[in-house]
């Protein structure tokens, strides 16, 4: 009837307009619940992080200005003078030949001759002038003598005596002490900015396994050990010996690293082991074999828990009285160590101090500055080798042909020369390794799809580039105390990035759990959902094939009785 | 019905069935890009130890001692204080029902406190997370963290990393609350490497299906040992009846019988150790996994793990005065290359059963890993077809 067909025909279309609601709200909601079930993640930049790690966007040089001065106090009257220009046409020449020669990579440290004004002298009692204070500018000082020989002084200065005084020999001699000075240096940073090279354990040089990573501080603990307290010490001088001795050390190393110093007395620190006995000469001696367990760590405590600061500990050991003299040797009749001391890499040295029988009689309490003196000595000598200051007399002496003599400074304390190598070095060091901070923080950012990253995050990074940047181009400016500072600063800003706390990603669940948690509640919702939209649009079609077919019949009804009234 | 709604739901069954298949399958890591460029020796100068029990209450006894058993150890062979982390999940030392308090004893005689004198915990109870865990590994530490409590490492660190407790496969569980899964750990010890965090790690793990528990770490320079193999469990080893409840471990136990014998001159090697796995004494298959290590066996020495035996260089003096012939500080590699290791017996302690041993091969331990991703696509195939049914059932009802 009519009034029923038209009721079904209101509740279909309610039930149409029901089921396209809730359907509208499941429609809705998905991109709002994918939106809100995201993880916050602001973007890190990683183009520029990529095109750092190529060394695109500058690629760091260390250039090197020396000032060349030519003696004139001798004028030969062969007219034979060599001149300034000539000279120094000749070097740089010379170099780019030898550049090409190994194979045209450019060089890192990028050495500049520079003719400037004449030298009236002939000795080195004769260099008047001061010495450079700029980190990477030196001066040359060149004369006639009867032996090739070069002399670095302390200063920034360097006084080459050449046998045959012409233009060629002053070449070669000027290239060859040039490249003794600068060579190692050089290979030192190429391998550290090759990023193809493996710095890891044991392709690791011997020197760079005892250096210790760069800090802008340090922290360095005078340790006493007093094997038990029969031998009655009870103070010992240090403080006078670290003013006396240790300050100039740390004045010029203050433009890489400050330090602190403590010191401390711990008696009853027994060894381990039990030292052999040598008794033709009446001593204990310990074989270089058991020195690795010479600190009882179980019973002696190093340790600071007070600073966060890496600490290097440098111990004085004095044996118990049964146990003196005690000395370092590999054997009986071996000749013993010179210095009774060795160093732990990364750590810091030991030091074994027998005491002079006479003094113990006159004072047994107290260690005086005179007894600590030699180990003051030898432990400055370890300092270096664990700031990394590279001792340039060892590099050079095999490759120079001519003798070439290395000032040192008051009390081991770095020469200039050495404090510019330091510096150059420590730069590109801390460049790379703030670098592959980034990168790997880069990595682990879009390795974790699933970790927060968060606002201050990104703004490290963007500032440890920022600093990165400005430290090469203080580099390549030859500001090398500045490009330090600044890559001290890159480097701690990436180290605050990668070791933020934020930066856990979410435990690891398999995605049956994921399956597990939301399929018990959408599935029994869902198939009402579906089957209710299955069943309208299989009505529709029903509706639509009715219509269809009455049309058709309608249709084919005329159609017949248009046949018939042909028919008749 | 017709046949053509009928092809129609399957084949949408057949749809949900492979999606959902393929996101559950797991893509084999591709390591091999590792290999090639990193090939390392000992470069290491200090060690380090981490040592986890993460497990809580009194009948969990042995776990406690297991651990602080291995301190004692690690301690003995010379790594300071300064360099291990212990994590102990419980105190059991003091707890109301040990009738020895204040002590912990690892085995029945009770001949070695091993909470007496000396002994410092980092973190204890409820500290011992796997959140604590994961961001110690990984350096990751609230910054008001004491240094005691942070894992100070270098690239020239031995790292040994000892956890115990209850586990099952590819998880172990922490303090009956939570649970670290093998991924979590193949992911922060991946932190590490990239970070340089380590130049070795030696982890050990003994609890059950422990060797499920080191399949998923893929960084290099790692090698790992676990007591277990997968759907087996690892046993203790006996009980004191005045205690009342079992002292130790198996696996430890007899690790601890290799260890007990090492000294700090020791030229024993992780060959050794591991050649006396035995099946009939430890009653489960213990595995080890070198194949992301690229020294040989019988090349590491225990003490590079245990111990901290360091290369050390004497300082020779140098001339004054500036003369050029200035000698190099003589340098001596002080591992202990010419010192006859007096435990030379025990690389020849005689094997009881040689066949299992195949498995302590260079490779994993778990079950076939193909196996259960086929048995994995077969489940859900069954279940969206079931789903796809019931939809089918319910459209046909109505």
């Amino acid at each position: 009837m009519a009034a029923d067909r038209d009721s079904m025909a209101a509740n279909d279309k309610i039930r149409r307009m029901v089921i396209l609601s809730v359907w509208a709200v499941v429609l809705l909601g998905l991109p709002l619940w994918w939106k809100t079930t995201r993880v916050y993640r602001a973007e890190l930049p990683y183009e520029s992080i990529n095109k750092w790690k190529q060394w695109e966007t500058c690629k760091p040089k260390f250039p090197i200005r020396v000032n060349v001065h030519l003696s004139e106090a001798e004028q030969h009257q062969s007219g034979n003078n060599p001149t300034l220009s000539d000279v120094t046409q000749g070097v740089i020449k010379r170099v780019q030949e030898l550049n090409t020669a190994r194979g045209g990579k450019g060089s890192l440290l990028t050495v500049e001759f520079i003719p400037s004004k004449p030298w009236t002298g002939s000795s080195d009692k004769d260099i008047t002038d001061r010495a450079s204070a700029i980190p990477g500018t030196y001066d040359f000082y060149i004369s006639p003598s009867n032996l090739t020989h070069a002399s670095i002084r302390s200063q920034r200065q360097g006084f080459i005596q050449v046998q045959t005084w012409s233009t060629d020999h002053i070449i070669e001699t000027i290239v060859e002490t040039s490249k003794a000075v600068f060579g190692s240096e050089e290979k030192t940073i190429r391998q550290l900015l090759d990023t193809n090279e493996d710095t890891q354990g044991v392709h690791k040089v011997q020197d760079q396994l005892k250096t210790v990573k760069y800090a802008s501080g340090y922290q360095l603990t005078f340790s006493l050990f007093s094997g038990d307290a029969s031998n009655g010490v009870r103070e010992w001088k240090m403080q006078e010996v670290i003013h006396a001795y240790l300050a100039p050390f740390i004045k010029t190393m203050s433009t890489v690293s400050k330090f602190t110093i403590e010191s401390q007395i711990q008696h009853y620190a027994s060894l381990a082991f039990t030292p052999q006995m040598d008794y033709g000469l009446q001593e204990h001696y310990l074989t270089p074999d058991a020195l690795p367990n010479f600190i009882n760590a179980a019973e002696w405590s190093l340790a600071s828990t007070v600073s966060s600061l890496p600490s290097l500990n440098f111990l004085t050991y004095v044996p118990k009285p049964n146990e003196s003299p005690l000395v370092i040797k590999t054997g009986p009749g071996a000749p013993k160590s010179s210095t009774n001391s060795f160093l732990i890499p990364r750590w810091g040295g030991i030091a074994i101090l027998n005491r002079d029988t006479d003094r113990i009689k006159e004072h047994p309490e107290l260690i005086t500055v005179k007894d600590l003196e030699p180990v003051m000595r030898v432990f400055l000598s370890q300092l270096r080798d664990l700031m990394g200051v590279t001792d340039l007399s060892t590099t050079t002496q095999s490759s120079s042909s001519f003798p070439i003599l290395f000032h040192k400074a008051l009390n081991e304390a770095p020469t200039t020369w050495e404090l510019d190598n330091l510096l150059r070095r420590r730069s590109a060091e801390n460049l790379v390794d703030s670098l592959a901070t980034i990168s790997s923080l880069a990595q682990l950012v879009r390795d974790t799809p699933n970790m927060v990253v968060l606002d201050h995050i990104q703004k490290d990074v963007t500032e440890a580039l920022q600093d990165i940047g400005r430290s090469c181009e203080h580099l390549s400016r030859q500001e090398y105390v500045e490009a330090l500072a600044a890559s001290r600063d890159g480097l701690v800003k990436s180290e605050t990035a990668f070791f933020d706390p934020t930066m856990v990603s979410m435990l690891y669940f398999p995605d049956e759990h994921k399956y597990a948690i939301y399929m018990p509640l959408f599935v029994p919702i869902s198939v009402p959902l579906l089957m209710s939209l299955l069943r309208e649009v299989k009505r529709l079609k029903e509706k639509k094939q009715a219509q269809q077919d009455k049309g058709k019949d309608s249709q084919s009804h005329d159609n017949h009785e248009d046949k018939d009234d042909k028919q008749e | 019905m017709k046949p053509t709604s009928i092809l129609k739901y399957f084949a949408a069954s057949i749809c949900i069935a492979t999606t959902l298949a393929i996101s559950v399958t797991t893509n084999k890591d591709d390591v091999e890009g590792f290999f090639a460029k990193n090939k390392s020796k000992s470069g290491h100068t200090n060690n380090w130890a981490v040592l986890v029990c993460t497990s809580r209450f009194w009948f969990n006894y042995r776990h406690i001692a297991n651990t602080l058993s291995m301190y004692r150890t690690v301690k003995r062979l010379g790594i300071p204080d300064s360099n291990i982390i212990m994590m102990l999940a419980d105190d059991v030392a003091c707890n109301s029902r040990n009738i020895f308090p204040a002590t912990v004893y690892n085995n029945r005689g009770r001949h070695l406190d091993l909470y007496g004198e000396n002994v410092e915990v980092d973190y204890r109870g409820y500290e011992v997370t796997v959140e604590n865990f994961i961001r110690l590994l990984t350096g990751r530490v609230a910054k008001e963290t004491p240094r005691s409590k942070r894992l100070l490492t270098d690239d020239q660190s031995n790292i040994l990393i000892f956890m115990t407790g209850h586990g099952g496969e590819e998880f172990l569980k922490f303090q009956d609350a939570e649970e670290i899964s093998a991924h979590d750990l193949g992911d922060a010890f991946q932190q590490m490497y990239e970070k340089k965090r380590y130049n070795e790690i030696l982890f050990m793990i003994d609890t059950c299906q422990a060797n499920t528990m080191y399949s998923k770490i893929h960084s290099p320079n790692i090698v790992a040992t676990g007591s277990s193999k997968l759907n087996e469990s690892s046993y203790s080893h006996h009980d004191d009846p005045d205690i009342g409840v079992a002292v130790i471990d198996r696996f430890t136990y007899y690790v601890l019988e290799v260890l007990e014998k090492v000294n700090m001159q020791s030229k024993a090697t992780l060959k050794d150790l591991f050649d006396t796995y035995d099946y009939n004494l430890l009653q489960s298959t213990p595995g080890v996994r070198s194949d992301l290590f690229f020294r040989p066996l019988d090349e590491v020495l225990l003490t590079d793990f245990f111990g901290n035996v360091q290369n050390v260089e004497l300082t020779e003096s140098k001339e004054v005065n500036n003369s050029l012939t200035e000698t190099d500080p003589a340098l001596i590699d002080s591992e202990p290359m010419f010192i006859e290791d007096p435990q030379a017996e025990i690389a020849s302690s005689p094997k009881q059963s040689a066949s299992w041993i195949q498995e302590q091969s260079h490779t994993f331990e778990i079950g076939n890993p193909d196996q259960s991703q086929t048995w994995r696509y077969v489940a859900f195939a069954v279940l969206s077809v079931a789903m796809g049914s019931a939809l089918i059932a319910g459209s046909s009802l109505v």
